[in-house]
């Protein structure tokens, strides 16, 4: 798993670029990786185009993430694929998270 | 027909050697897309669930975990085994979380014997020989 940060723009929202699977081997460094790049961030945007596929390890971190921004502001994931989704759907998460 | 196996000890880190493992077969059955995705999302859950639980009787905690793999040409069912000597333990016997209430309370607990269930056509379990054996079955299609 990859991930690349962008810059934090004007209006405080940050773009995150994650490919691979977020499984049980690297769900924790995927959620410490963009925890630590949160501050000021109102608007976190993680485009999944190049995520592979989502574990229930992967579930946990995200919600962690979605917790977080929660409280300042909000998180959107984008471009997930078909395996993603139907993790997402069978789950609840589909209608926990903002995806576009 | 037992084609591969593996054998690890029971720590989350190889599960990277798993999952080496289950590309390779993959490859060489000539299988792809959605329904490997699948297999990695059902395999990674039964061994997290192995390396996190089985031998908290341990003093380190840790044991061996034996995989191995099955794949039937008649009906192109793919068969993974999994046996631990740890605790006597059937996941199947838990019940499927109750998905509203679990999206209420912002809780994940439960959901990845499940997921796995969902993940494949059937599992089985069976303690034999003091041995938790756990057997994923999914129908494969080859390219």
């Amino acid at each position: 798993m990859d991930i690349n940060i962008g810059k934090l723009d004007s209006d405080s929202t940050l773009t995150i670029f994650v490919s691979g699977s977020i499984d049980t081997l690297t769900a924790q460094d995927f959620e410490s990786q963009i925890s630590s790049n949160l501050n000021d961030v109102k608007k976190l945007i993680i485009d999944f185009e190049k995520v592979e596929y989502v574990s229930s390890a992967g579930l946990r971190a995200i919600l962690g993430l979605n917790s977080t921004m929660e409280n300042q502001g909000e998180m959107v994931i984008k471009n997930i694929n078909e395996s993603v989704r139907d993790v997402f759907e069978m789950t609840g998460f589909d209608e926990l998270l903002n995806l576009e | 027909m037992e084609f591969t196996s593996l054998t690890v000890e029971s720590i989350i880190e190889n599960f990277s050697k798993v999952k080496d493992w289950l590309q390779a077969i993959f490859d060489k059955l000539g299988c792809q897309g959605k329904q490997n995705k699948q297999l990695f999302i059902a395999v990674d859950e039964i061994f997290t669930n192995i390396s996190k639980y089985a031998y908290t009787n341990t003093e380190n905690g840790k044991g061996i975990v034996s995989l191995k793999a099955m794949f039937d040409n008649n009906n192109n069912i793919l068969k993974i085994v999994f046996k631990d000597n740890g605790i006597e333990y059937n996941p199947l016997y838990k019940e499927d979380p109750d998905i509203p209430k679990h999206i209420e309370q912002r809780t994940i607990g439960g959901l990845g014997i499940f997921m796995a269930k969902k993940m494949v056509d059937s599992i089985d379990y069976v303690r034999e020989d003091d041995k938790n054996t756990l057997t994923l079955n999914k129908k494969m299609i080859l390219s």
